[in-house]
């Protein structure tokens, strides 16, 4: 096992010199429950039929449970397409580690998830440029403190949130400018984060060595009727005209939607249920339509219509006007967590790359000065000058000749990020 | 703690269907609160290459900090934070998929009313008119209401997932939190930006059908109703808002709040300080350079001046 897993592991670096791995090898096999896997996002390259070529972004996750369980959970956990890009502020590295027994495992029928597709967006994908991660990130870092210093939290949103007696300021609530502003500058640092993602142009070819993988893959993949698939807004509409074509709704098939729709990767399981959810979303709203009507009717002759229908519409409309604001304010104010909550991970991450730059380029300060007895000094001093006292530990660990980049990363990261100030 | 807390307030306020879809936040963390206990390595030192311990560095002085992760522990920690990222995505893209599904049946209905109207004579009166478009307004809040909490819940279930890693990683000394950490920002139900367009999409269906400003009211006694519907305190108009709104969107009003109080929560100062924590970000309390207008209350925050302050976060 533990020969097939190297060959594996030098596949993968071969194949993708950016990646970074997290866990060393040796851990992988000592301590079988090891998480993690991140694949960088393989292109969705030439190999027709197949998951692994036609998702952009597949990323397998998995985790094995330590091989004495009785039934180990195998779930595989794919990227989605662009949204991978949108999303990550991985910079330049990439986390990628194999776990042997879960490639074992793949081929059993297990229920395969996350099957993203959208073949259309896989266009869009290869035009991000290679960005400096760290240009980039100082920016990021910048634009979204611009959007946080600006940011307002109104006075009625508060109180709303907080006291229900107080009145909320209507005037502020009407006339509240801010929280506009802030939508721009948030989708500025969101496309800066897109930037800074790795754009697997390099990795663009499919890699043949990971074709088993992706054999093993395809045929466990059909065999599980739940695949889970995010349907975009432009993938329904073409169901939705597939389904016209056909009559309704009712009349027609899975089986004659997926032909004509046509999609690489969409399944009849997909299909099917989207057809069901489809039907009770459109018999619901007739219902509902149906039995409004007779009452809206009986109200009409009983009262005087026009001034009671004026003042109930006008109630319900400030109702759904103060939900509405309300609702809206959340909506931006996750946004501008969201953003945060990546932010703070890409500021990780490129703390700790830099850290370990430092640590390597100390390593071959060290080897080349061929000054073997000396312990390494403190290297605080040598990078970031706040760094703090976690850093012998790292050393330490070079010393003891681990100069995994995983482990002096994630060491160095998990304690740095406590203490350190970016600079 | 105040995240767990604020945490269980949100779950108890939040709809309740979605209750127990949540991150199991608290029985992880006392799945944690028992490892020591569970664990029969006292090594202190890393002897081995591959030991992932980073122990002399953790500031946790109850926990014995050299004790390695069993791997009973590390495995079931994994497995279970796998079955909830399952039941995270599962949830979260089943919803979308009906969002999808239902704005598109609204934006149908509106072409369809539009159309019903254009053709000068399908509707008996104005009012049945106004009628179906209050019924497409109200539907159209709902389905927005309902996406943003989505989102919510994507956002407080990432940020639950986060808290928790580094709990185990500062209990254990294990490294968990960034592998694991990346694998979490590519999952589903943690990439929004196809809702982020949804929501969008929904506002401006919205403010083109009903702009915001346009309800102007111009008889007496609306206008009363009116006006003393803004003097009146909330309670007033929560009153009128659940007596109008009906029961489904006064759920999703409540939970909206609710969010928003977690939200707040969140960005308080909490007890252990991280310069890249909400709080320091937002409040900048320990930076060289406060000023004046570096006021700690987000709300009084009203400057915009600063671009660069310092060793900026």
């Amino acid at each position: 096992m533990s020969s097939s897993f190297t060959t594996l592991e030098e596949i993968y670096r071969h194949n993708f010199p950016n990646t970074l791995w997290v866990s060393s090898g040796q851990e992988l096999m000592n301590n079988s429950p090891v998480p993690c896997q991140v694949f960088p996002l393989v292109s969705g390259g030439s190999s027709g039929g197949n998951l692994f070529s036609s998702s952009s972004g597949f990323c397998n996750g998995v985790y094995v449970s330590s091989s004495s369980q009785a039934r180990p959970s195998v779930s595989t956990v794919q990227r989605d397409r662009m949204t991978v890009a949108d999303v990550s502020g991985e910079g330049q590295r990439q986390e990628c580690s194999v776990e042997i027994q879960s490639l074992q495992l793949i081929n059993q029928p297990q229920e395969q998830k996350n099957m993203t597709w959208s073949s259309d967006q896989l266009q869009g994908f290869f035009d991000f440029p290679v960005p400096d991660p760290q240009a980039e990130s100082s920016r990021t870092m910048v634009s979204s403190k611009e959007v946080l210093l600006k940011y307002e939290w109104p006075d009625w949103a508060d109180q709303l949130i907080s006291d229900d007696g107080l009145e909320p300021n209507w005037s502020e609530l009407l006339g509240d400018p801010n929280v506009l502003n802030q939508d721009s500058k948030i989708t500025t640092s969101s496309s800066d984060i897109t930037r800074q993602e790795i754009v697997f142009k390099n990795q663009h070819q499919v890699d043949p060595s990971m074709e088993p993988f992706d054999t093993k893959n395809s045929p466990a993949s059909s065999m599980t009727s739940k695949q889970r698939m995010r349907w975009t807004p432009e993938l329904h509409e073409a169901f939705v005209e597939a389904i016209n074509q056909l009559g309704g709704s009712e009349r027609a098939t899975p089986k004659a939607v997926l032909k004509l729709m046509n999609s690489p990767g969409l399944t009849i399981y997909h299909v099917k249920s989207h057809l069901q959810k489809y039907r009770t979303a459109r018999y619901n709203p007739e219902l509902s339509e149906n039995t409004e009507e007779p009452q809206v009717k009986n109200l009409k002759t009983i009262e005087d219509i026009k001034s009671l229908d004026l003042k109930t519409s006008i109630e319900i409309t400030e109702a759904l006007r103060l939900q509405m604001k309300v609702q809206k304010q959340l909506h931006e104010q996750l946004e501008i967590q969201r953003s945060l909550q990546l932010q703070i991970e890409e500021q990780g991450r490129y703390l700790q790359t830099m850290i370990e730059k430092q640590q390597k380029m100390r390593e071959n300060k060290k080897d080349s000065e061929a000054d073997p007895s000396a312990p390494s000094p403190n290297p605080s001093q040598a990078f970031l000058p706040k760094a703090t006292n976690s850093e012998p530990s790292i050393t330490q660990k070079q010393q003891n000749g681990i100069s995994t980049m995983d482990q002096s990363e994630s060491a160095s990261g998990t304690s740095n990020r406590k203490r350190v100030r970016e600079d | 703690m105040k995240f767990g807390k604020e945490f269980r307030t949100h779950l108890e306020e939040t709809l309740p269907e979605w209750r127990d879809k949540f991150l199991c936040y608290k029985p992880l963390k006392k799945l944690l609160k028992y490892y020591p206990y569970s664990s029969d390595h006292l090594d202190s030192r890393p002897v081995f290459a591959d030991t992932t311990n980073i122990s002399s560095a953790t500031d946790d002085g109850d926990v014995a900090p050299g004790v390695r992760p069993t791997e009973d522990l590390q495995g079931s920690f994994v497995r279970i934070l796998n079955e909830e990222l399952e039941k995270f995505n599962d949830f979260y893209v089943d919803k979308e998929e009906d969002f999808v599904i239902r704005l598109q049946e609204l934006k149908e209905r509106i072409e369809q009313v539009k159309e019903k109207n254009g053709k000068n004579g399908e509707f008996a009166s104005e009012s049945e008119f106004s009628e179906e478009m209050m019924d497409i307004r109200r539907d159209l809040v709902t389905i927005h209401g309902e996406m943003v909490l989505l989102k919510n819940y994507s956002s407080l279930n990432f940020a639950g997932l986060v808290k928790i890693l580094k709990k185990y990683d500062k209990r254990t000394g294990g490294l968990l939190r960034l592998p694991f950490t990346q694998l979490v920002l590519h999952q589903p139900f943690f990439t929004t930006e196809p809702l982020t367009k949804l929501v969008r999409d929904c506002e401006a269906n919205l403010e083109l059908l009903f702009p915001s400003e346009a309800e102007v009211v111009e008889s007496s006694s609306t206008v009363q109703a009116h006006s003393s519907s803004h003097q009146h305190n909330s309670p007033r108009i929560s009153a009128e808002t659940s007596s109008t709104l009906g029961n489904e969107n006064l759920d999703i009003y409540k939970s909206t709040l609710a969010a928003m109080r977690a939200i707040r929560g969140l960005q308080k100062a909490s007890s252990t300080y991280n310069p890249l924590s909400f709080s320091s970000l937002l409040q900048n309390e320990d930076d060289e350079t406060v000023t004046a207008e570096n006021s700690p209350n987000s709300e009084n925050k009203d400057d915009s001046e600063k671009e660069d302050t310092g060793p900026s976060h």
